[in-house]
């Protein structure tokens, strides 16, 4: 029996997306709802903008509804959904070429830095990397993915991602060091 | 450079998460997929209509090619005056085996090339 649309909250989503495949905008609904904030964050991350992370992430539930009636195993919802959420970024990357309005870490302003809230800052900092680098980045700490999944995932090789990983942290360890936990100091 | 990362990045990034409120979002996502549901009936109507109107209008010459194309390929190339020599050798004396072998030629060429 079909549960009723106020009992999805209470049902395991391989349940929900069992139902979504067969076309219920109810299910879908609730998958939207559990789903959303995860997206939302995870596309703020990427451009540090909320009002386009907003419109990529309705981007990729809209893809989602498009497409969901071809997913295979309803437990696999969450990284098929991961992975559509990395194609619609890197799509609009590709398109808004998003190297072109990187900064380097030099020629960033840092001088409010921690006055506004800590997500604020990270997205800032993020938004000095250029966009392969963010994009690495922002999987391997935000969604910890190693790098072999990263590598799988956006297609880049191997050693590329590693590099990319290495100087992104490197770069955000010098912005954000204002949040580094402090050293005790030395007694002399 | 393993898998490791950065443990104060890693909290950073954790802390920064916060948990977004959704119904205007949610609510949002579903107004669009209405608007889909309603493109994509349009759209298959719309071809549907234009498939019945292509298959109107094209029937009919689409038939008399047909027809052309059918009595060109089956003209015997070479007449002979024995009737019986005539229907043995009708299969190889019409257009159409020359371009039935030159199909089977063009397919080998294109698989030597290809594959």
């Amino acid at each position: 029996m079909r549960p009723a649309r106020q009992d999805f909250s209470k049902s395991p989503e391989s349940l929900v997306v069992d139902l979504a495949i067969t076309g219920d905008r109810g299910a879908f609904e609730e998958l939207v709802r559990r789903r959303q904030s995860w997206i939302r964050n995870l596309m703020r991350r990427c451009c540090g903008d909320a009002v386009l992370a907003d419109d990529l992430a309705q981007q990729v539930f809209l893809q989602a509804w498009r497409n969901i009636s071809r997913l295979q195993k309803p437990g696999s919802f969450g990284a098929w959904l991961k992975r559509l959420a990395i194609s619609v970024w890197l799509q609009h990357s590709r398109k808004n070429d998003a190297l072109r309005d990187a900064d380097e870490y030099e020629g960033a302003d840092l001088s409010q830095l921690s006055d506004t809230g800590m997500a604020m800052d990270l997205d800032r900092a993020l938004s000095t990397l250029t966009g392969p680098v963010r994009l690495c980045v922002v999987l391997s700490y935000h969604e910890r993915m190693t790098h072999a999944e990263i590598c799988e995932m956006t297609g880049l090789p191997l050693g590329t991602v590693k590099s990319h990983i290495r100087r992104g942290t490197e770069r955000l360890q010098q912005i954000l060091s204002a949040y580094r936990p402090k050293q005790p100091e030395d007694p002399q | 450079m393993t898998d490791n990362r950065d443990p104060a990045l890693q909290a950073l990034f954790a802390a920064s998460e916060v948990e977004l409120p959704g119904e205007a979002f949610t609510a949002g996502v579903m107004e669009k997929t209405n608007g889909m549901k309603r493109r994509a009936i349009f759209i298959r109507l719309f071809a549907g209509l234009a498939l019945v109107a292509c298959a109107w209008f094209l029937s009919m010459p689409v038939q008399h090619v047909v027809n052309l194309l059918a009595q060109a390929l089956t003209t015997p190339l070479i007449h002979l005056h024995d009737q019986l020599l005539a229907q043995i050798l009708l299969p190889l004396n019409t257009a159409a085996f020359p371009v039935a072998l030159a199909v089977l030629a063009l397919r080998r060429i294109h698989r030597r090339l290809f594959s």
